[in-house]
């Protein structure tokens, strides 16, 4: 385990060093999810600010740490094929689920930093603040949702392994997810039978935790429980299907040796 | 004569395969069919939700339209980036190839593959979320989508251009493209921009395209658009000429400052 922890720290400080050799790379990875945001502060001028701060500002975050993250799973893939480095982290012992695990934490915290933009343009142009009733139910859940995001991103970085147009499915995956998991919409907008792709998605029901942290007295709320025992319980399920998921990709592509294909 | 139109379709079709890596669809296949459905149901379901169901039709359609903008702006915007990327424009701008011809092929088949974008848009509008052609002008909406994926070029090719001399262009593709999806009328009226942003937006040629196109579907005639499309067409002009001006003076001074590599 100790071993584990070591690939899984180096990992994360390679991806902290990129970002430091980039200053502007996290800006540009949360740009879209800023812009798509700015629609969305909008679209909902006219709602009461409490409805706004729920949608625009806690989805604006959740918007921005979905897209870094699935950035930095595709690019890390991308890139390490680029440069010609993909093949080394496969013939080292490490194992690639940590070192996936590693980076996909960081790019999920850099996501972060769009909820840090909405909130500086909302509260300077429209005076909207966000206001938590309930701090220590809306730290767990938003606790939550970073792994949650983490953790898919974990998941498809297995994935963007074996394909070489990681990039394009990045896009893809990106607005799915937004589309599902109501991060600037309630998910009862959807038609029904869209629906259930929205209930095995974890942030869907961690963001909704999210959204009734902003209530008081929450913590004993047993809609509140539910919601995040539901996300834990994905989140565990991804975790067993990350693990299963980068056995056979590893094997895989050892055995196709297309792992360099660009 | 023909024989440069000749050339010119050569050159623009293999520019266009080597964008999508044509070895494999599955990219053409992900940027034209799935990324647009998902793109437009977030919108649109946002929308919904603020705006209220009578206001689906609007933002669909200014979505689809807005689908032009993959190919004619981002599409040719990457085509130099990409050949910097892959070690190619030293050697492309050391042959005595024609530059307008060079520069004109980043975008010949992008327009076509741009009005396919918006049409694949509009399906999905009409098929999943309720808009209604029982009224439309096809003429004119063939017409519109036509100009709205050709004028967008002129911006495409301002930023193809910046490539010969800029790192990393990606990023100011990435904005541009943002940019153009804030303030061209597609999710809400450019009329809710604050007023300094406004001038912005009426320099972009698909700001008049996405109305044309609404207007299209509501039925008006050719003529009833006509002034929004000598509009985009002037802007075209205008951009086009900026545009090769660029690439003509980064082209110099890239050779100059040894920088057609930098990447």
């Amino acid at each position: 385990m100790r071993r584990h922890f070591q690939v899984f720290r180096a990992a994360a400080r390679a991806s902290i060093e990129d970002y430091i050799s980039q200053p502007l790379w996290p800006l540009f990875l949360t740009i879209t999810p800023f812009a798509f945001a700015l629609v969305g502060v909008v679209l909902y001028k006219d709602a009461p600010r409490a409805v706004f701060a729920l949608y625009v500002i806690l989805g604006s975050g959740a918007m921005g740490m979905w897209s870094s993250t699935l950035d930095g799973a595709g690019y890390s893939v991308g890139y390490d094929r680029i440069w010609g480095t993909i093949q080394y982290t496969f013939i080292t012992p490490a194992s690639q689920l940590w070192i996936m695990a590693g980076r996909s934490l960081i790019y999920t915290a850099v996501g972060l930093l769009t909820l840090v933009e909405i909130l500086i343009v909302t509260a300077l142009f429209f005076g909207v603040q966000l206001t938590i009733a309930s701090p220590l139910a809306f730290l767990l859940a938003a606790l939550l949702t970073f792994l949650a995001f983490a953790v898919i991103g974990l998941l498809l970085g297995s994935f963007f392994m074996l394909t070489r147009v990681a990039g394009h499915w990045q896009n893809a995956f990106s607005y799915s997810l937004y589309v599902f998991c109501g991060v600037m919409y309630p998910i009862s907008v959807l038609p029904g039978w869209l629906r259930p792709v929205s209930y095995v998605l974890a942030p869907t029901w961690s963001l909704e935790a999210i959204r009734m942290s902003v209530n008081s007295g929450v913590l004993g709320d047993p809609r509140y429980l539910t919601n995040l025992g539901l996300t834990l319980l994905l989140l565990a399920l991804y975790v067993l299907l990350a693990w299963y998921l980068q056995r056979v990709v590893e094997h895989r592509v050892r055995v196709n040796a297309d792992l360099e294909r660009m | 004569m023909l024989r440069q139109l000749a050339l010119l379709q050569r050159t623009s079709v293999i520019v266009f395969q080597a964008l999508y890596s044509w070895l494999d669809p599955t990219a053409y296949i992900i940027i034209k069919f799935v990324v647009p459905f998902f793109q437009m149901s977030f919108f649109v379901f946002l929308a919904k939700f603020t705006l209220g169901p009578d206001k689906l039709a609007y933002v669909a359609i200014g979505n689809a339209v807005q689908f032009v903008a993959f190919n004619t702006l981002m599409g040719v915007a990457i085509t130099m980036s990409g050949e910097k990327w892959f070690g190619t424009l030293p050697v492309l701008l050391t042959t005595p190839a024609s530059r307008l011809l060079m520069f004109t092929s980043r975008a010949t088949v992008h327009v076509l593959d741009g009005m396919m974008g918006a049409v694949i848009g509009l399906l999905y509008a009409g098929l999943f979320f309720g808009v209604s052609f029982a009224q439309a002008n096809l003429l004119t909406l063939v017409v519109v989508l036509f100009f709205a994926s050709l004028t967008l070029t002129g911006l495409g090719l301002i930023i193809a251009s910046l490539s010969l001399f800029i790192r990393d262009v990606n990023q100011i593709m990435n904005v541009a493209y943002l940019v153009v999806f804030l303030l061209c009328g597609i999710n809400f009226p450019v009329e809710q921009l604050p007023v300094w942003l406004r001038p912005v937006a009426y320099v972009i040629p698909l700001t008049y395209g996405i109305e044309a196109a609404r207007q299209s579907i509501a039925g008006a005639p050719l003529a009833a658009v006509g002034n929004q499309l000598l509009v985009m067409f002037i802007l075209f002009l205008v951009e086009g000429v900026l545009g090769y001006y660029l690439f003509l003076q980064f082209e110099r001074l890239a050779k100059r400052h040894g920088t057609l590599e930098v990447f």
